[in-house]
């Protein structure tokens, strides 16, 4: 493991000096980034931490929603009275993550930046995403990769809050020495076929600082399930995130989320098609479930996820139903 | 049965319980020496390739780095358990991703690390071969060409040089072809099993100094020290008492420490330096420079009359050894011993083969080979009760063996508490009134394993002067609570309490020879041990006694540290002052001596592995694991598990429902999750993120049932359980999600993946036509 200066600017103009100019890396819980420095994977001569900078550790709701700085810790998330009451998905999706240790440590702006668990990109390969010029997973050992989204590199998302933010319908509050911009969260994340290297919008020097989250409807219901081969400690198989306002029994919004089944936080958007101006009937679960996974193109080892994304939109939405 | 003894049988608390609990006691990864030096060991990159050069100059020039070694510095001798076959460092080429091809000592861990990266390794790229079947083929890339050469012992081993099969072992009984001629249902399958790490919370860790006099002192967490002793001196071609090794406290074993690692290494850059060298693998070098579970591939065919009665059993066993024996050579020894499983099966025909990969080296770990076969005889026995429509337990019942049961090898059983198992089991799941409900089911199944034989134990217990016990053996205390029941023993025996035998830690150079804690074994040959050197001790105590009494020792007894004459309790002597006459007084200080060795056995004719006592003993459990699996996602929940054994006597029940629950959980996580995922002989997953190994959330609590049926040549009637505990889990939940959900998964590990493809495979069976 590399050695490196760490830097703790008091404000975001420091921050972005050090970032810029010094080529420094962005630091908030670490939890993520130490592995991969521990790893090998990357070599930052300097860590600039966002410890001490003003304001990005509170947490408020306003009238239209709830503002999540991004250093907010998931433990914060899990346990914060307001979240449970009003934005129960992300307290559900929170107590979901890592386990109670890393959630103490571990921020919500980093779990959105986190890096992918790949074991490609973590282990000694040159892969793509690292510069290389091939992707291991493609004839490789690709149980846990992408179905939807993949190509030319095959990672699937790791962070389960995308899931649960995207279908609250979150934005990113993004600044950058050039100034501040607002985007859907939906777009702050990259495919792999627009940037192989990175896995958000965030260019050298910017820095995610808030979360917004809109007020949910009063008739809106939503739910998390995220599968996993071991009860802690382990990222998603897949995780669904599932957001639907109902007005007699007719949906007339859906938002379906999906984890650990492309590079980025899946919306199923054909699935949210085939539940929009209908009744939550099993038929009509099913036919979400199938239109979930229509465009699946599976590796040679993980055609089981398509099974299991279309029974577990089926499955989340027969509790929503 | 408590009634009998004073201390055997007690749920005693350990003698090494708080030192344990409060952190005082020092693991290898605690050792640390003035001027200690630090390594780490440069792996190679390559499968399989020649070495052709090997540049480390630009290393020695950074500042802080002492020394560097490399295969030339390594005087070549060979290592191994029965097959010695392994070098400490890479001798021209390289068989495995992982394998030492140099080690460098500096002053630091960072700077030894730092020069790991200035270490540079030419390789020729040769064929390598990963997959254990196509090793076998004739063509097959040979990773050992000099098998021919290799030493081995007699009875042991049958290699085939020129080939990659490093042992091929037969067992033969009756005549199979007529067995399943007479069959009116013949089931057959094939099984697969996984590699799984062992995941010790401590790692391998070691200190060695290279002593001026041409002694080499070792301080290690081994779990066999004499064993290690034993293959240091090999390879380092000196004699064995020019080393000396001394066991430090273990944290966590299960096999994985038994055998050489970085001790070599550590040896040799201490000899070059002079100066005391440490280390510590990471956690990564566990998984890709340690051992495995041997992964296998089992082909069985198993025929029974309509009643259940099993007629003949035909079975192939192919063992993935890797790049190395590391004592796979005996894994296989002892499973073709049983491949059948406990049961009665007139006919029998065994071929077991162990092979080189290239692939990290499996080794020993916990159940030794009997996890593999009893995924495989018991999937039998499932797949024979499914075809006969007969109840899973029944046909095991009418089957089992019992005390006088004729084994396939031909002995004549004893001490057989499999039956009990079984039965205890099933009450505690209800059995024959389950309840039946879609998508939960339960598995009961039923196993076997033996203690190797060959193995040997010796004790020396002394008289201290103020009448304590000082036990010297060396056994190794991996927190399975082997001190404390040897203390229990040697204080039974005497007839003092346990709080008056301090148990030395195992040293080379002072306590007596000891095959470690391996093979479930220490319980039942150190206790031996023990138990006649206390016997002998308590004989010269009383010889001292009675000169003091002026009584004659026939007339004396020694209840809780005193002697008295029988009947005159005020007539009597304390331990304290027979100690002090002996030791100070009379200059005849009292050590009592005691070993124990298997005289009856008799290996097996190689020809047809017959044999009338080819172990020690065997051990015999029963497992039942009740499941609730979700046919949607393929998730199984584990609802509840027993585990009943029969470990002969139990010495301190505490500790072996302590090992019991464990090996249950180390179980259920190679059957649910564990899984080493390699991708062309590299480990992918080398990491306890992605390596998935069972936190507290994942299982239920274990019920452990202890079933005792005496072993005539056991102390007190004493077995091991060390092993069994771990044995049946996979097979218990593999028959537990048939019967929740009717589908069979014969390979390894049943991830939710596999479930939902054997249910999607059996809906599609379903819908064909006809």
């Amino acid at each position: 493991m590399e050695g490196f200066v760490y830097s703790q600017p008091g404000t975001l103009r420091e921050a972005f000096s050090l970032l810029t100019n010094k080529k420094g890396k962005l630091v908030a819980g670490g939890t993520d980034l130490l592995g991969e420095i521990q790893d090998g994977i990357i070599a930052p001569g300097l860590l600039v931490s966002l410890e001490r900078i003003q304001g990005l550790k509170t947490m408020r709701e306003e009238k239209n929603g709830l503002r999540i700085g991004a250093l907010v810790t998931l433990a914060e998330l899990e346990s914060d009275k307001i979240v449970a009451e009003h934005y129960p998905l992300l307290a559900a999706a929170a107590g979901e993550v890592a386990t109670p240790q890393l959630r103490a440590q571990a921020t919500i702006g980093g779990n959105l930046c986190q890096r992918p668990r790949c074991w490609y990109y973590r282990g000694d390969f040159n892969c793509l995403k690292k510069g290389g010029a091939v992707c291991y997973a493609e004839d490789g050992e690709n149980q846990y990769h992408a179905i939807l989204g993949g190509g030319p590199c095959h990672i699937v998302h790791p962070s389960d809050m995308a899931v649960a933010l995207l279908a609250m319908g979150a934005s990113a509050r993004v600044v950058g020495p050039r100034g501040e911009k607002t985007v859907p969260l939906e777009k702050f994340f990259v495919l792999p076929q627009v940037d192989v290297k990175r896995e958000t919008i965030l260019a050298p020097g910017e820095i995610l600082v808030e979360i917004r989250v809109p007020k949910p409807l009063p008739e809106a219901r939503w739910v998390f399930r995220k599968m996993r081969e071991r009860g802690a400690w382990d990222f998603a198989l897949v995780s669904v995130a599932a957001y639907a306002v109902t007005k007699d029994k007719v949906i007339q919004e859906a938002r379906i989320v999906l984890g650990g089944v492309a590079p980025i936080p899946w919306r199923a958007v054909r699935a949210e098609q085939a539940l929009k101006g209908k009744t939550l009937t099993g038929p009509v679960m099913r036919l979400a479930g199938e239109a979930t996974v229509t465009d699946a193109r599976p590796l040679s080892q993980n055609e089981y996820k398509i099974r299991l994304a279309r029974n577990l939109v089926r499955q989340v939405l027969a509790t929503l139903a | 049965m408590s009634a009998e003894f004073t201390v055997v049988g007690k749920s005693l608390k350990r003698v090494d319980g708080v030192a344990r609990a409060t952190g005082r006691i020092t693991y290898g990864v605690d050792m640390k020496l003035p001027g200690m030096l630090h390594a780490k060991i440069v792996r190679s990159e390559q499968p399989h390739a020649r070495v052709v050069r090997i540049d480390y100059a630009p290393a020695l020039r950074l500042p802080g780095v002492k020394a560097v070694v490399t295969g030339a510095d390594d005087p070549g001798g060979l290592f191994g358990s029965r097959m010695s076959d392994q070098p400490m460092m890479a001798h021209e080429k390289v068989r495995y991703i992982g394998e030492p091809i140099a080690a460098v000592a500096a002053v630091d861990e960072e700077t030894a690390e730092e020069a790991l990266g200035l270490i540079s390794v030419e390789y020729e790229p040769l064929p390598a071969v990963f997959d254990p079947c196509e090793a076998m083929q004739p063509g097959a890339p040979i990773i050992h060409e000099r098998m021919h050469e290799y030493k081995y012992w007699e009875g042991w081993c049958n290699p085939r040089p020129g080939t990659n099969i490093i042992n091929a072992l037969v067992l033969r009984k009756g005549d199979v072809e007529r067995g399943f001629a007479e069959a009116a249902v013949v089931v057959e399958n094939t099984y697969r099993t996984h590699a799984i790490q062992h995941v010790s919370m401590e790692p391998h860790a070691c200190v060695v100094q290279a002593e001026t006099d041409g002694r080499v002192t070792v301080w290690s967490c081994t779990q066999a020290p004499y064993l290690l002793r034993g293959s240091l001196a090999a390879a380092l071609r000196i004699p064995a008492s020019k080393v000396r090794v001394i066991a430090t406290a273990v944290g966590g074993g299960y096999g994985g420490k038994v055998r050489l690692k970085l001790e070599g290494p550590a040896a040799l850059l201490s000899m070059k330096t002079g100066r005391p060298v440490k280390m510590v693998y990471t956690r990564t070098e566990e998984f890709i420079g340690a051992v495995t579970r041997h992964p296998s591939v089992i082909r069985m065919t198993t025929g029974a009359r309509r009643d259940g009665t099993l007629l003949a059993c035909r079975a192939e066993v192919i063992l993935d050894t890797g790049a190395y024996c590391e004592a796979g050579e005996v894994v296989l020894w002892e499973v073709v011993q049983a491949t059948p499983g406990p049961y009665v099966v007139p006919n029998v025909w065994v071929d077991g083969y162990c092979v080189y990969t290239n692939r990290v080296s499996a080794g020993p770990c916990r159940g030794f080979g009997w996890p593999q076969v009893t995924w495989a005889s018991e999937g039998q026995m499932d797949a024979l009760a499914r075809e006969l429509k007969m109840d899973p337990l029944e046909i095991r019942l009418k089957n089992a063996f019992e005390e006088g049961s004729i084994s396939a090898s031909g002995e004549v059983l004893h001490s057989v508490g499999f039956k009990e198992c079984l039965q205890r089991v099933a009450e505690a799941v209800d059995w024959h009134k389950r309840e039946r409900r879609p998508g939960r089911g339960i598995g009961l199944i039923g196993f076997t394993k033996m203690s190797m034989p060959q193995t040997a134990s010796a004790a020396f217990v002394k008289l201290n002067e103020d009448g304590r016990i000082g036990l010297m053996t060396s056994a190794v205390d991996l927190g399975q609570g082997i001190s404390t029941a040897l203390a229990q023993i040697a204080a039974e025996e005497i007839g003092v309490t346990l709080e008056a035998v301090e148990v030395a830690a195992a040293d080379t150079d002072t306590t007596p020879f000891d095959s470690g804690a391996i093979s479930s074994r220490q319980t039942f040959h150190v206790g031996n041990a023990v138990k006649r050197a206390a016997g002998d001790l308590k004989q010269q105590v009383l010889a001292a006694a009675a000169t003091m009494l002026e009584a004659r020792p026939e007339d004396l007894e020694i209840r809780q540290g005193r002697v008295s004459v029988r009947g005159v309790p005020d007539k009597s002597v304390t331990l304290a002052q027979v100690g002090t006459a002996t030791q100070i007084r009379l200059g005849q200080p009292i050590l009592g001596r005691g070993a124990h060795l298997e005289e009856d056995i008799v290996m097996p004719d190689m020809a047809t592995g017959q044999s009338p006592k080819p172990a020690p003993y065997w051990k015999y459990a029963a497992q039942a694991v009740e499941v609730e699996v979700d046919s949607e996602t393929g998730k199984v929940v584990v609802q509840k598990m027993v585990s009943a054994h029969d470990c002969g006597r139990a010495i301190n029940p505490l500790s072996i429902e302590g090992q019991v629950q464990g090996g249950a959980v180390m179980g259920l996580g190679f059957a649910l999750m564990e899984e080493m995922i390699f991708d062309e002989g590299r480990v992918v997953n080398p990491n306890l993120m992605d390596y998935r190994v069972p936190t507290s959330t994942d299982f239920p609590d274990v019920e452990a049932v202890i079933v005792e049926a005496p072993h005539r040549d056991g102390p007190f009637g004493a077995k091991g359980v060390g092993e069994t505990s771990t044995i049946g889990a996979a097979a218990a939940v593999r028959s537990a999600i048939a019967d929740a959900v009717g589908v069979t998964i014969n390979e390894l590990p049943i991830t939710c993946e596999k479930v939902l493809d054997a249910i999607e495979a059996r809906t599609k069976e379903q819908k064909l036509p006809g």
